[in-house]
């Protein structure tokens, strides 16, 4: 345990993520649940990874769960959050470099991704995301985001409206008036 | 009690309150906390529960660090309707209402209250797009193309709100047209640099697509404004060829400085150039 406490810092080699992510910590959602999950695998959330650096392995692996204390976190979403690290784990890392993020953004999910966050209930699908983003999970975040954007696309208002069951507080004069003012993006020159 | 009595014709609504709907709560996480006595209000009797759920919730009742407690009213109308009424307490704007006719099939009833009551009041207490944070909501729109953005503006007035937000203009710009974001903001807001790179884009999409039909653009449009700045421009403007370096170097020397040393780089008549073998020294 001890030596493997000695590699906590930024180690990116690939067995040493391994060897650790053999190492399970528990996280504990809002609604008081505790589920394990490997290091390695916990560590892609940001959030996750500041306080075991900051605690030692150690103290994190023996003792207490860490506290997710956000309210988007609960059972169900966080049960579905490691679901998502562990198959990503040992996903090369993302640069983040501007150049790279015009792709990654029409970048299609891959099969897994679509399946994973394809639920039935868009609460949990809506607390996934906001846990995700609670937790700094960038990867998870994006998945969730293009998830929506996939099901609003190519949508009219009024079945974007129905799918995410927005109300609509417009009179028929006023969605009217926003049209008009949106007929530049359809304009000809 | 004296409607029960009278239910030959179909279902009893208080039957139907009692023995459908709060089952069909209970069964979707809804806890009763409080029950009252069937009210005789004239001639209607009124049931009333209270219930909490305790999850999924909207992120503004964890603000509150509180349940919310859902009011359900059933209201016997005659023998022939039910009207059910749940009300979000503290909150007059969440309520749910469904009318059900107590002639109908019971499974047909269930169904009903399940589909167009009990989904839509959890939906009321749950958590929805709405509630995400700003930055979701600028990531999702950020990633959808630009025609779904402007669909999601006319959803509802929050949404409208959002997209109009330049911040989410900046981004969207940075995304899809990096060269203007790079020119920075010159007095105007991000939505308007957007609309004249897009703009741009579109004229030279068409231009570009004309030429690949071997069609010089200026005869296909030649009513197009005299000149908008096609390409954006990344450094100083395009300085004109220079000309030929002079042959003189001093006439590369500013005319001041010429004048204020006015032997420097003139032949000096006086003096001769060194000459090995100078006359003079012979």
């Amino acid at each position: 345990m001890a030596d493997n406490a000695d590699h906590i810092d930024g180690d990116d080699n690939e067995d040493v993520r391994a060897q650790q992510n053999l190492i399970k910590i528990k996280l504990k959602s809002s609604e008081g649940g505790i589920y394990e999950c490997g290091l390695t695998a916990a560590k892609m959330s940001d959030l996750v990874k500041n306080m075991v650096e900051s605690l030692g392995t150690d103290a994190v692996v023996t003792t207490e769960p860490i506290i997710l204390g956000n309210e988007a976190v609960t059972d169900a979403a966080l049960k579905k959050i490691i679901e998502w690290v562990e198959f990503h784990w040992d996903d090369p890392p993302v640069d983040h470099d501007f150049e790279d993020e015009k792709d990654r953004r029409n970048e299609e999910l891959s099969h897994w991704d679509k399946q994973f966050i394809d639920v039935d209930d868009q609460a949990l699908l809506f607390d996934v995301i906001a846990a995700a983003n609670y937790m700094d999970i960038k990867g998870l975040v994006e998945v969730g985001a293009k998830h929506i954007c996939s099901k609003i696309r190519g949508k009219s208002c009024q079945e974007v409206r129905e799918m995410l069951k927005i109300t609509n507080d417009f009179t028929a004069e006023e969605e009217d008036a926003i049209h008009k003012e949106n007929a530049w993006i359809y304009a000809k020159d | 009690m004296e409607l029960r009595k009278m239910s030959s014709d179909g279902q009893n609504p208080l039957h139907i309150y009692k023995e459908t709907l709060i089952p069909l709560l209970e069964e979707n996480g809804f806890e009763v906390i409080s029950s009252s006595e069937d009210i005789c209000d004239h001639n209607r009797y009124i049931t009333r529960h209270r219930f909490v759920r305790q999850t999924p919730l909207r992120p503004d009742y964890w603000q509150k660090n509180e349940c919310p407690v859902v009011e359900v009213v059933g209201i016997p109308m005659g023998h022939h309707f039910l009207i059910i009424h749940a009300i979000v307490c503290h909150s007059a704007e969440d309520c749910v209402k469904i009318k059900i006719k107590t002639k109908e099939d019971i499974v047909c009833i269930r169904r009903k209250l399940m589909d167009e009551f009990v989904v839509k009041l959890i939906e009321l207490l749950s958590i929805s797009i709405n509630d995400l944070p700003l930055e979701l909501k600028f990531k999702i729109l950020s990633l959808l193309p630009i025609e779904s953005l402007f669909k999601m503006s006319s959803v509802s007035s929050l949404w409208r709100a959002i997209t109009l937000d330049d911040q989410l203009w900046r981004i969207l710009v940075r995304q899809h047209f990096p060269v203007f974001y790079s020119r920075g903001l010159n007095g105007e807001d991000w939505k308007s640099v957007y609309k004249e790179a897009f703009r741009n884009r579109k004229l030279l999409e068409r231009r570009k697509s004309w030429a690949s039909r071997g069609l010089p653009s200026s005869l296909i449009f030649p009513a197009l404004p005299p000149s908008p700045p096609l390409l954006p421009i990344m450094g100083p403007p395009f300085l004109p060829m220079l000309p030929p370096p002079p042959p003189f170097f001093r006439d590369l020397v500013p005319e001041e400085v010429r004048n204020a040393f006015p032997n420097i780089h003139r032949p000096n008549p006086m003096s001769r150039p060194f000459m090995f073998g100078n006359p003079d020294l012979i």
